[in-house]
């Protein structure tokens, strides 16, 4: 199956230390440190300019930083190593095709780029082509293809010479609903055995597939944690409360003395809790209003992705 | 993991060849065209200025012809031939394909030699069936033209089509597009060819390696004269090579537009 007879438990990871990139004055990236040293979704997210495609850049080598390393699966990145090349996947954000070529060439001539000789090569870009799901003819000219097929065509692509990281700039933009889900899948699939690195700006993705995120702004890294732990920090214990006595409830937690910040959004009042004890001090809450009204809903407040996003980019502007 | 660098090497050819390969046909036709043009305007000169006497014209020996067409040739396939070659790394940035082959394991000395090679192979196919065709032209309207030279002018300007591939791509490695490759390719090539024909006077002429398959048509060279001036040509593209490989090896952001 391994076509490049990769030795077994080899460690793999990304590792970047005090990244800094500038062009001419403006630093793009400002000292990113991270480290990534098990297989998994990880996902990038951030503004547009905050620096996500000069940090993926950077990783694989096409950008030469200003300051700072990058190690992959323990050896220091440099342009001058070759096999290198190979422990890596990367779909740049704005890649171009061989637009000339048939499907089928495109690949093979992709696999030989990454020094599978010509007996694997026909057998391997079978098993990729199957594992990404290509349906549409071989012999169809790339220029022809569709977005969609295109991107399809591009991850076969950088799995033939089988990477430990796949590094994807917002692969998912431009997909259809159906197309997303089939690659966010195949992502998922991969992130078993490899690590995956990726951006997009479609935040429901990100929160739903990532096993961890990174959060990018103006070039500093702000955050980096589990979907849910971001969104438990941000949000920082707000709590939600749908009645039909809305008015009456929301004098009432006025009174709270541990509440802070009661607003409507839309049919529910959302309240923040200041306290050791964060639960206890919701469920005395509830038991309290439940005497005299009656309540529809209630529960930890999940705020819109978009909002979320939004919050954090602005809450380290300053 | 060993990088297998031949299987490397031959895939980048393939796909070098793939699209070189497209563009052979109507190079060929339009080039031979041009030598067709080229040796029917002698022809035609006399009646287009009729108010020039005619002993002013030349006569059209097999002589004449040929270095008619070396000396056009000279003038126009250059400027084509590095035009054709300035896409070969520009494009790859215009088109934002250089990534792929950033991304894979290929070395930079590698990747500009076999674009080399493609070009030069692009070039010198239609160039000789070009020369065929001028040849028989010309043994049909005036007379056999003294092969031995006819050959040695050929030759010549085979290599010295791999000085103008290597000009081009060495143009290509700086230039972030087709069009501003192209734009500094004309204007270098036409600065090489002043100079060359400024320099073709007396004992320069004889070292004048841009205009030897015209010059072998008005003197005769020595052996040794012709052996100087193929290296001077080999070394000068070798030059070329190397600071094209220097410059891609050497650029921080390779893939930039
Ligand atoms: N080659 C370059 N020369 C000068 N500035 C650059 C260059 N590349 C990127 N930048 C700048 O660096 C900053 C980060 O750009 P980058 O492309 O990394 O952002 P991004 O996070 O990928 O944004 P997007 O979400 O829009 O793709 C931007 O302000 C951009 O203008
Ligand atoms: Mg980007």
């Amino acid at each position: 199956m391994n076509p490049l007879q990769k030795q077994e438990n080899q460690m793999i990871g990304v590792k970047v230390e005090n990244l800094k990139k500038k062009f001419n004055s403006f630093f793009a990236l400002k000292g990113i440190s991270l480290s990534i040293n098990k297989p998994g979704l990880y996902g990038l997210i951030g503004p547009n300019g905050a620096g996500k495609t000069t940090l993926f850049k950077c990783i694989t080598g096409l950008l030469t930083p200003t300051e700072g390393k990058v190690i992959l699966n323990n050896t220091a990145v440099n342009r001058k190593l070759l096999f290198q090349k190979n422990i890596y996947g990367f779909i740049p954000e704005d890649v171009g095709l061989y637009e000339n070529l048939s499907a089928r060439d495109f690949l093979h001539i992709l696999a030989g780029l990454h020094g599978l000789v010509k007996t694997q090569r026909k057998k391997r870009v079978k098993e990729v082509v199957d594992f990404v799901g290509i349906k549409y003819s071989p012999n169809k000219i790339v220029r022809y293809l569709s977005t969609g097929q295109k991107r399809l065509l591009l991850i076969a692509g950088i799995l033939l010479h089988d990477p430990d990281i796949l590094i994807l700039d917002e692969s998912l933009s431009g997909l259809d609903p159906v197309v997303r889900s089939h690659v966010s899948n195949l992502m998922k699939e991969l992130s078993k055995e490899k690590i995956v690195l990726y951006s997009s700006h479609i935040l429901t993705d990100i929160w739903k597939l990532s096993d961890e995120v990174f959060v990018l702004n103006n070039g500093i890294l702000v955050e980096h944690d589990t979907p849910l732990n971001i969104i438990k920090k941000i949000t920082k214990n707000v709590y939600y409360i749908e009645s039909n006595d809305n008015e009456e409830i929301f004098s009432f937690l006025k009174k709270v003395s541990n509440i802070k910040k009661i607003e409507f959004e839309g049919n529910k009042i959302l309240f923040q809790i200041k306290s050791e004890n964060v639960i206890d001090e919701f469920n005395e809450i509830l038991s309290k209003i439940m005497e005299k009204h009656s309540i529809l809903s209630f529960g930890y407040y999940e705020p819109d992705l978009d909002q979320l996003f939004i919050k954090m980019v602005s809450s380290n502007e300053d | 993991m060993k990088i297998n660098s031949r299987c490397v090497n031959y895939s980048l050819f393939i796909k070098e060849w793939k699209d070189a390969k497209r563009k052979l046909l109507p190079i060929t036709a339009g080039i031979i065209i041009f030598s067709l043009f080229t040796i029917l305007m002698m022809y035609a000169l006399p009646y287009l200025v009729p108010d020039i006497p005619s002993e002013l014209f030349p006569e059209l020996t097999p002589t004449v012809l040929s270095q008619t067409f070396f000396s056009n040739a000279n003038n126009i396939l250059s400027i084509i031939t590095v035009i054709l070659c300035v896409d070969a790394i520009a494009g790859e940035r215009e088109k934002n394909t250089f990534t792929l082959l950033k991304t894979a394991p290929v070395r930079d000395s590698s990747l500009i030699i076999i674009k080399t090679i493609v070009r030069f192979l692009l070039v010198i196919i239609p160039y000789i069936f070009s020369t065929l065709f001028a040849f028989f032209l010309i043994i049909l309207m005036a007379g056999k033209p003294d092969i031995p030279i006819f050959l040695l002018a050929s030759g010549f300007f085979i290599l010295s089509l791999l000085l103008y591939v290597c000009i081009g791509l060495l143009i290509s490695t700086f230039t972030k597009s087709q069009l501003s490759s192209g734009a500094v390719s004309v204007l270098v090539v036409f600065s090489l060819t002043l100079v060359s024909s400024l320099l073709n006077q007396e004992e320069a002429a004889r070292y004048n390696f841009l205009q030897i398959p015209v010059n072998v048509f008005s003197f005769s060279f020595s052996n040794i004269e012709i052996i100087i001036n193929v290296l001077l040509v080999i070394v000068f593209s070798i030059l070329l090579l190397l600071l094209s490989i220097v410059i891609i090896s050497s650029e921080k952001e390779p893939t930039k537009k």
